[in-house]
């Protein structure tokens, strides 16, 4: 028997490497949904559980932490509990058969360390009991397709998780008057991130407007379908006029008039993605959007028909930082040929050129622009001299691929997707032909055949 | 041919093209699949050509 001893990890070590391989396994199984990717979890974390006592209670609680919520439910109601304890994360899709049973299952538990709490759909028929979930440790909050729950569950909320910093609700036209959403957006003081998802394409309130503006901890807020108006900022500023909105936000993705975007955007100096819908075209948005220097993702979308200078492009030159750059007009109608447009104005290869060099670390761009001509010359070839990082091009309108013969190195190295509106007819046939293993274009092989035959003929003669 | 070997000279790693919905955007699509499979399974280099 031999005399030397294995090698003892510490305890931690050991952990950290069970967390490690714990995420690897996450990651294995994040394309897969459900039952289906946590039964997948759980197989690949078995290996683990059995090693010692140590793993086996460790890799038990990183398997609970994140559960397929029907499979708690499925537990026996003694030991139910024990694994609730450990639960971090619950996702209640009610719109799903398997899930139909657990409220009932969990109205007599508590989730002490549940961080993340989604609901979902819930059926105005279901008594839906939200008490065992609201625990203080909660930081993550998504409640849609629950229009009948009571406004006042909001104070409920508020008061039983404090920590909360992201949340995700339903927005309709009736929470604008609602007391107890703008009690709520008091309350929530580390709220961070905040959605609000809209069917109705309600205004956000000049009193929602503030409370969120004015919020300092404010990091993102997406409301891409509720509009802010200029009323509603107006109010806010005659209010307070050193009011200074979204002065730390970073993500910002909203529906605005076009000339609410320069009191929106004065003070959102740290801005690093900014997604805006504009319903008019009758004030200048780029003007506004060009001292933000911080953005690295960038998409306006025209509600409306309009002309886009090139000058107004050469606003937002300053932004170096883009990555992605989108900007696009209303979806054309299926049958219309000539539907609303966004529509290139005096766009030249040299004007061009010098608004996209501004951006070389682009990896997205997407000009869905149509020229006013029947084609533009080479913007594709000037997009891919400028932009090397480029993976990713869409643009409308009618272009001239033939014009990227010009270069002799590949000029979009890095693309994977190429969508072009149309393509010119190229006037010159392109076929290649193969000459020493290299291709040549066929009007090419002519010209050197001929000249061939003319120095045969002078030397003959 | 010419306009699908061109765009697959000049962006070697792309993976999704769409270039319209016309009869010439359905016919360089199609020739760029061939040509890339071609490529694929052949495995030839393409040189890039300068126009005189």
């Amino acid at each position: 028997m031999s005399t030397r001893r294995s090698p003892h990890l510490p305890t931690d070590i050991q952990m950290t490497i069970l967390e490690l391989l714990a995420e690897e396994a996450r990651n294995a199984v994040s394309t897969r949904q459900y039952d289906e990717a946590w039964r997948r979890y759980a197989q690949l974390l078995l290996p683990f559980i059995l090693v010692n006592r140590d793993w086996a209670s460790r890799g038990i609680g990183l398997l609970w932490r994140e559960p397929f919520t029907p499979a708690l439910a499925r537990i026996q109601p003694q030991r139910r509990q024990q694994y609730a304890d450990k639960v971090q994360s619950i996702g209640l899709y009610l719109y799903r058969q398997d899930h139909s049973e657990c409220p009932a299952a969990f109205a007599n538990l508590s989730f002490p360390q549940l961080k993340r709490l989604e609901i979902n759909s819930c059926p105005p028929w279901m008594q839906l009991d939200l008490r065992p979930y609201m625990s203080s440790s909660i930081t993550s909050l998504t409640i849609l397709g629950c229009p009948h729950f009571p406004s006042s569950l909001l104070d409920l909320i508020a008061f039983c998780c404090p920590k909360l910093r992201d949340v995700h609700f339903d927005h309709t036209a009736g929470d604008q008057k609602n007391d107890h959403f703008l009690k709520f957006l008091r309350k929530c003081r580390n709220l961070r991130e905040l959605t609000l998802s809209s069917r109705d394409g309600s205004n956000i309130s000049s009193d929602v407007l503030d409370a969120l503006g004015s919020r300092k901890q404010l990091e993102s807020l997406y409301a891409p379908q509720s509009l802010i108006s200029y009323q509603s900022i107006e109010t806010i500023m005659q209010g307070d006029s050193r009011q200074r909105p979204f002065r730390n936000a970073r993500n910002l993705s909203l529906s605005i008039e076009s000339r609410v975007v320069r009191p929106v955007l004065f003070a959102a100096e740290f801005l690093v993605e900014l997604q805006l819908t504009i319903v008019d075209s009758h004030h200048d948005i780029f003007g506004p959007i060009g001292p933000l220097c911080c953005l690295e993702t960038l998409e306006i979308s025209f509600s409306m028909q309009k002309r886009l200078r090139i000058t107004e492009l050469q606003s937002i030159s300053g932004l170096t930082r883009l990555k992605e750059l989108t900007i696009c007009g209303p979806p054309p109608h299926p049958y219309e040929e000539n539907g609303p447009l966004l529509v290139a104005e005096a766009w030249t290869d040299d004007t061009f050129e010098t608004w996209i060099s501004s951006y070389p670390h682009l990896e997205k761009l997407s000009l869905n622009v149509r020229s006013i001509n029947s084609h533009w010359i080479s913007e594709t070839r000037l997009i891919g001299k400028s932009c090397p990082k480029l993976n990713t091009l869409s643009m409308d309108g009618t272009h001239d691929i033939g014009a990227w013969r010009v270069s002799s190195q590949p000029l979009l190295p890095s693309l994977l997707e190429l969508e072009l509106g149309q393509l010119k007819p190229w006037p010159f046939s392109t076929r290649y032909v193969e000459s020493g293993n290299i291709f040549y274009p066929e009007a090419h092989m002519r010209t050197v055949t001929s000249r061939r035959k003319n120095m045969q003929w002078g030397s003959h003669a | 041919m010419g306009l699908a070997r061109l765009i697959h000279q000049h962006a070697p790693l792309l993976e999704e093209l769409s270039v319209g919905r016309d009869d010439l955007a359905s016919a360089v699509e199609q020739a760029y699949e061939e040509l890339k499979t071609a490529s694929e399974q052949h495995g030839d280099g393409i040189e890039i050509m300068m126009s005189d």
